[in-house]
């Protein structure tokens, strides 16, 4: 008399191999979807802004103005992130030497602060752009993909 | 327990403003990240084993984490107030340079606080216990903008 656990055996093999390949599969794909990188995440939002100029702002003109201070925030963030990953990288450096000394350290900080005040009140005046070209409606609905473009770029 | 509960807080402190308002990640406190005030003290519990140094070691880092702590939970209430601004069609200009202003001299206070317990910190350990401390954990840890 045939075993019947043995001929199942090399169905249940084919099923289990298939359950963990399609497991595996799963999590690879799953994983890269929740863990984008804040430059991503922070491409999708201003994306997310631009797309909502034109639903929400009828105006061409206006339109146009809003979408330029857009792709002016996008260069502005991209620069930030860039400078503080510079910046982290290179106070990390410094201070895990035991020589370094407290001027070269805070010339690295001060370097850094001036530079990311410049870039403050870039983003601060295309932030007065945007409200320049929108109604307080316009921009009750834009304003959000503004928060999140910005808190992306933090990340 | 105390010191336990200051760690977790600090560590699950999120940091947004960083680039408006210099922010608890950026400045002085980029010395030492959450995660890396973590592996410098585990580091020190296993490499420091005469009590008096070990004590005072804590102390220096009980202050670091304080100190992250009370920068991270002002920047909270500045970045809320900012945001808030930002999505009001009718705040003023100003409103922006005060609040800015508020911020950086809140930065400017806490990285002179830092930038000591950071020396103070260097004082405590020897020139290999520090390149240890640094090379082998501290250093491997990816840079982010929130802590």
């Amino acid at each position: 008399m045939p075993d019947s656990r043995s001929s199942c055996r090399p169905a249940y093999r084919a099923a289990s191999r298939f359950g963990a390949m399609a497991l595996v599969m799963g999590l690879a794909t799953g994983c890269s979807a929740w863990h984008h990188t804040p430059e991503q995440k922070m491409a999708h939002e201003l994306r997310a802004l631009q797309q909502a100029v034109p639903e929400h702002v009828t105006d061409p003109a206006r339109a146009a103005r809003l979408s330029e201070a857009v792709r002016g925030l996008d260069a502005d963030l991209t620069e930030f992130r860039r400078e503080f990953t510079t910046m982290r990288e290179d106070l990390r450096a410094a201070n895990a030497r035991p020589d370094a000394t407290r001027a070269e350290l805070e010339q690295l900080i001060d370097g850094y602060d001036t530079r990311r005040k410049a870039l403050r009140t870039r983003v601060l005046a295309r932030h007065a752009e945007m409200i320049a070209a929108t109604t307080a409606d316009e921009w009750s609905a834009l304003a959000k993909h503004e928060r999140k473009a910005l808190s992306a770029a933090m990340e | 327990m105390r010191r336990r509960n200051q760690r977790g807080q600090a560590l699950i402190l999120i940091f947004l403003g960083t680039l408006l308002l210099g922010g608890a990640a950026g400045g002085a406190h980029g010395l030492f990240s959450a995660h890396q005030r973590h592996e410098l003290r585990k580091h020190i519990e296993a490499t420091v084993t005469d009590p008096v140094r070990r004590e005072a070691l804590d102390l220096t880092l009980e202050a670091m984490e304080r100190e992250a702590a009370h920068r991270s939970s002002e920047q909270a209430a500045v970045e809320k107030e900012l945001f808030d601004a930002m999505a009001r069609h009718d705040t003023a200009p100003v409103v922006f340079d005060q609040l800015t202003s508020r911020a950086d001299a809140s930065n400017s206070a806490s990285n002179r606080t830092v930038m000591d317990l950071r020396f103070q910190l260097r004082e405590q350990l020897t020139d290999t216990q520090w390149r240890s401390a640094f090379a082998s954990k501290v250093k491997s840890v990816p840079a982010t903008v929130r802590e």
